[in-house]
């Protein structure tokens, strides 16, 4: 039934969006693949998982969850961005991969490295309409991405913090003698990317009721394909480019093979890069280079 | 010599093969982050041709090699242009369409894995290491190790003393490829066993840290990271977890302290320096002149 | 000498970037064998004019001759083979290479196969190392010519990519201000290197601001303002030219701010 295929595309998409976002944000201000955002999206599921299991509310469980995200991102602010100012940009990628070690290494040594059933912290009503089925999480999920990627459009356009991440996006030179603060704009970049990831994984672990350390991979590369398909460096890009790639994926589970998913997902992030490196909404602004 | 000792010398010395794959690239200012997928390639056309084609050892290494060489000049050709992020997410969907495929093909075992026919022991996989170290270490010190330098240093002004940058940046892919397709190659016919899924990001991600940790500013780096990497675990006896925070960590704080790589053509030199000027003071005092 | 043909043709050579006119009909013809300075203020098009003799621009309009032919399907890459050899106004050594590699990168378009996979530096490569090393001696770097371009002073920097672009053995040699960062020992010293160095069958064009140097090299000035050319002639006629005297103080120009704007 394609409609019900459609709405799963969505929703799973809604998952993709989120990380794509985070990745795009990084890319966008500061031209770096952050490559701890599948670290910090299975920190999401992971720690509000553990709250919750340890007798949290759940509000409380996901807000230390986003505290606790918080604390790790501006870790690694300062030692992918701050500390790295003045090095090559493959160097902040390579401690960024550090960090996905350390991550993944760490929630290994405290859960063990089977997957987890993740408790349901509050009860939903599914909705079935005229034979279709919309699970609340997922329905849940769908808003809280297209919400929070409002938010941000809202905040860029509107803000203070806004025009400084844009002013930086531009130049972080020219932006640092205008007296935008550097380092604490960037800082709220790398928490913003954090927080964008943390949410996908809580509602990961809401919708799939499972968590495990390696639950970030997967998706953080489906989310890199939604960056691509959308546009690098934007923000409504990669959202489009999520539910694209969760359509994408659902659509080859349903009508080729379920094997064939991530050769499908993959190829077309490839054919991508190759033919249409823009996305659907990139703009990326090309300097010209001074002699 | 052991099987401990076996395992240990035979991953440091692959290990070294795969640093090389990524070091050639990088020495040109590309980061090739699908290393994992052009040593896939190599693995399966070797185990291949050994089972299917029923080819000699030797030979189907070197089908290996080209082919993961074809598979270098296919993505290098259309990506060489690309800079940057572009360019390293590429590489990474390369690999990951390799192994997604690869994993759906069932006349190489699919999902299940394939068994690999024809054996190479620890002196054949010494003897490429040997050969593939000096190998580099003589084009680097060559006008191509002068080009790939001055392609990473400087693109544009490197063109106008008639380097031909695209060349030499789909030379670089591609023989970084072919040393890729080597190392699948020798990791087929000694462990007998491949599987598609274990050619994944990390193993991608090690290759290009061997090389940057080591440091891409001369051939040396490659070699030192590759060799601490695989060894300084081995010599850590404890759990595993924490082994690997340890590795994560140390990674971390080297590339803020030393964000060049360990080995940098400055530090070389200052070594080679000190020791020259120590071995002078020595002889001074030795003639009494001091 | 062929004084007739010019080795240099620029012909109403035209350069703009969306709205903005970088360069504007600008004609010059410049003679084999001559020293010619091209002064201006800040932003008059000097280092502009230099990027599209070297291919780093394509013109807009006009054409450019080099001993007759055109430039025009001659890409960056190829500019070297052609006869341009430059240094650049911000250096661009390759800090990660020595100064006599920096200088054998000069070197790159004339090697053939077997020069190609010579070790660089060494006995079997002697012919090409010797060469280098006697631009480096010219230069007055003999003694560092071991060491790596990231650690050297400015001023060496400049000399470095005065060796490397003496080693292309170029027909014409755009040297992008020269005496920048050198001290007056430095810049007299200089003087003496290009003059003994530099064949009578070589051009030079040089960006400049130091007078005197001019005077002791260049036979003839051309000034640039906003992208054209404003006066032409010995440095005593450019010096007095009102034109000229206007665009450095500035005044008698109406529309600067309007051109900056644009």
């Amino acid at each position: 039934m394609i409609e019900q295929q459609l709405i799963n595309g969505l929703m799973l998409g809604s998952i993709y969006s989120l990380v794509g976002v985070a990745f795009s944000l990084t890319i966008g201000m500061l031209n770096f693949l952050n490559f701890s955002v599948p670290g910090l999206f299975m920190l999401g599921g992971v720690i509000s998982y553990g709250l919750l299991k340890a007798g949290f509310h759940w509000s409380i469980a996901f807000i230390l969850t986003i505290a606790a995200i918080t604390v790790v991102s501006l870790v690694i602010e300062r030692f992918t961005y701050r500390w790295l100012r003045l090095s090559s940009p493959f160097i902040p990628l390579v401690s960024s991969i550090g960090f996905l070690i350390v991550i993944e290494n760490s929630a290994i040594m405290r859960y063990g490295s089977e997957s987890m059933r993740a408790p349901t912290p509050f009860k939903l009503t599914d909705l079935h309409w005229e034979g279709l089925f919309i699970s609340a999480p997922q329905l849940l999920g769908l808003v809280i991405a297209l919400l929070a990627a409002a938010i941000m459009s809202l905040m860029l356009k509107r803000s203070k913090l806004g025009r400084s991440i844009r002013g930086i996006a531009e130049n972080p030179r020219t932006a640092e003698t205008l007296g935008i603060n550097v380092n604490r704009t960037v800082s709220s970049i790398y928490v913003i990317t954090g927080i964008f990831a943390a949410v996908g994984g809580i509602l990961f672990a809401l919708n799939y009721q499972q968590v495990a350390w390696y639950m970030g991979q997967e998706v953080a590369a489906k989310g890199l394909a939604a960056m691509v398909l959308g546009g690098m460096g934007s923000l409504w890009g990669p959202v489009i480019g999520g539910f694209l790639v969760g359509l994408i994926e659902v659509f080859s589970i349903a009508y080729v093979s379920s094997d064939a998913v991530n050769a499908v997902v993959y190829g077309t992030l490839l054919a991508l890069l190759l033919c249409w490196p823009n996305g659907l909404l990139g703009a990326r602004i090309s300097t010209v280079e001074r002699m | 010599m052991s099987g401990y000792l076996t395992q240990v010398a035979a991953n440091l010395l692959i290990s070294v093969i795969l640093a090389y794959a990524a070091y050639v690239p990088l020495a040109t200012g590309q980061l090739n982050i699908g290393v994992a997928g052009f040593m896939c390639v190599g693995a399966y056309a070797s185990a291949v041709a050994a089972a299917v084609i029923g080819l000699p050892l030797f030979l189907c290494v070197i089908v290996g090699m080209l082919c993961a060489a074809a598979a270098g000049l296919l993505v290098a050709i259309s990506v060489a242009r690309m800079h940057g992020i572009y360019y390293s997410l590429a590489t990474f969907a390369f690999a990951e369409v390799v192994t997604a495929v690869l994993v759906n093909l069932d006349a190489v075992g699919g999902a299940r894995g394939y068994v690999v026919v024809g054996y190479f022991g620890l002196g054949a996989i010494a003897a490429a290491a040997l050969l593939v170290v000096a190998g580099v270490a003589y084009m680097m010190s060559t006008r191509i190790g002068l080009a790939f330098t001055a392609v990473r240093n400087d693109e544009r002004a490197a063109a106008i003393f008639g380097v031909k940058v695209f060349a030499t940046k789909v030379q670089a892919l591609v023989l970084g490829a072919a040393l890729a397709g080597l190392a699948g190659s020798l990791y087929a016919h000694h462990y007998s066993y491949i599987e598609a899924q274990n050619f994944n990001f990390m193993l991608s991600a090690n290759a290009v840290l061997f090389a940057l940790l080591g440091g891409v500013q001369t051939w040396w780096g490659p070699l030192l990271g590759a060799s601490a990497i695989a060894l300084i675990p081995e010599f850590l006896r404890t759990s595993g977890e924490w082994r690997y925070i340890g590795f994560g960590a140390i990674m971390i704080v080297l590339m803020v302290l030393r964000p060049e790589g360990v080995l940098t053509r400055a530090t070389t030199r200052r070594l080679v320096a000190i020791t020259r000027r120590l071995t002078a003071t020595t002889r001074r005092f030795a003639w009494g002149k001091a | 000498m062929a004084a007739d043909n010019p080795t240099l043709a620029i012909c109403d050579l035209g350069l703009q970037f969306g709205g903005l006119r970088v360069i504007e009909s600008l004609s010059i013809d410049v003679k084999c064998g001559s020293r010619t300075a091209i002064i201006g203020p800040n932003g008059a098009g000097k280092t502009t004019l230099f990027n599209l003799l070297s291919g780093v621009y394509s013109p807009t309009d006009g054409s450019i001759l080099l001993n007759g032919r055109s430039l025009e399907n001659v890409p960056l890459a190829k500019r070297v083979h052609a006869g341009i050899g430059r240094t650049f106004q911000n250096l661009r050594l390759m800090k990660h290479l020595t100064v006599l590699e920096n200088v054998m990168l000069g070197q790159h378009h004339r090697t053939g196969i077997a020069g190609t996979f010579k070790p660089l530096v060494s006995r079997f490569n002697r012919a090409a190392v010797d060469e280098a090393l006697r631009a480096i001696q010219l230069v007055g770097l003999h003694r560092d010519a071991d060491r790596l371009a990231e650690g050297l002073s400015y001023g060496m920097q400049k000399r470095v990519e005065l060796a490397r672009a003496l080693v292309t053995k170029p027909k014409l040699l755009l040297l992008d201000e020269p005496t920048a960062g050198l001290n007056t020992a430095e810049r007299s010293e200089l003087l003496g290197a290009l003059k003994s160095a530099v064949g009578s069958d070589v051009t030079i064009l040089l960006i400049e601001h130091d007078l005197s140097f001019i005077g002791g090299i260049c036979d003839r000035v051309v000034v640039l303002n906003f992208g054209r050319k404003i006066a032409e002639g010995t440095l005593d006629e450019v010096k007095t030219d009102k034109a000229v005297i206007a665009a450095y103080l500035g005044t008698g120009r109406r529309g600067r701010e309007a051109s900056f704007a644009a």
